[in-house]
């Protein structure tokens, strides 16, 4: 048998989404090229769900369709939507203000991605919460990974609304 | 018709005259050597890989040499065909010769995928069927 040779590929950091402060997303693909995901939809602003028009292209701007269903669900309060009350993060156990608060909000993040993650649609989900300074106070920012079954890793990083 | 009795003194004679074929076997299998970067190391996304591949008893003793690379999503791609490099990688990469062997130097087309794990595998096999450990 013949011996493999393995290297480890640097993630880099490239691409951005909507350009929202909220979020931004870092999608590497197994498409053709090897860079950009293997199939697109719409992009949608990810703080208000509104689709993103790309001058370059004069049309929407591509997304990648996991990314933007995980980013969709982050935006959502439970509860608010009426097709699903489950659907969407509950951050109401979450006190900013409260020692625990980054371990709440991840549990909360991971909580409202559960469903993809039963459903076989992502794996090796992995979610961080950091605080950090902003507007004289202190704020979150959450840092969300995963992956899905065709191997495309994919990095959201944002703040929950006020 | 007279039988003619040959010894076998007079046939071994006769045979170092005309000469016995000469075989040359190769015995030595293909050998991977040089391997770059470090195996086990982090790479950039443009950054190149390659390796050695050498036979002590000639370049000209390959039957085959193939290289394949397989992704983090299971995927396993044809490098080299041992004729030519084939899509994703036949912009960039290159075979140079080299005593006894080639020096592969292999780029993906559109990079390798970041945040991901390549692994190389390369099939070379010799005429008289050795292959590369």
């Amino acid at each position: 048998m013949p011996t493999t040779y393995t290297w480890l590929v640097a993630s880099g950091a490239t691409g951005s989404s909507a350009g929202s402060p909220g979020a931004s997303l870092d999608a590497y693909g197994t498409g053709a090229d090897g860079r950009t995901p293997y199939a697109f939809s719409r992009q949608m602003e990810p703080m208000t769900g509104d689709a993103v028009f790309d001058e370059s292209r004069r049309s929407w701007a591509l997304g990648a369709p996991l990314a933007e269903r995980v980013l969709r669900c982050l935006r959502v309060e439970r509860g608010q939507a009426l097709r699903d009350p489950s659907y969407g993060v509950d951050w109401s156990p979450v006190e900013n203000a409260r020692t625990n608060a980054p371990i709440a909000a991840r549990q909360a993040i991971t909580g409202a991605l559960k469903r993809f993650v039963d459903r076989g649609q992502l794996t090796d989900l992995a979610v961080e919460v950091s605080v950090v300074p902003a507007a004289g106070a202190q704020a979150f920012l959450f840092k969300v990974s995963f992956r899905d079954p065709k191997g495309t890793v994919y990095k959201l990083t944002g703040r929950p609304r006020a | 018709m007279p039988t003619v009795l040959i010894s076998n003194e007079e046939l071994e004679s006769e045979i170092l005259q005309y000469g016995a074929i000469s075989l040359a076997v190769a015995n030595n299998a293909p050998a991977v050597s040089n391997v770059t970067p470090t195996a086990s190391s982090t790479i950039s996304a443009t950054q190149a890989v390659g390796c050695d591949i050498t036979d002590a008893d000639g370049s000209g003793t390959f039957r085959r040499i193939i290289l394949t690379l397989t992704l983090s999503s299971g995927v396993t791609e044809l490098v080299h065909s041992g004729t030519a490099f084939v899509y994703p990688y036949a912009t960039s990469s290159a075979r140079t010769s080299i005593t006894d062997g080639y020096r592969y130097s292999i780029v993906r087309d559109g990079g390798w995928p970041r945040g991901s794990q390549i692994t190389l595998t390369p099939y070379a096999i010799d005429t008289s069927g050795d292959e590369a450990a």
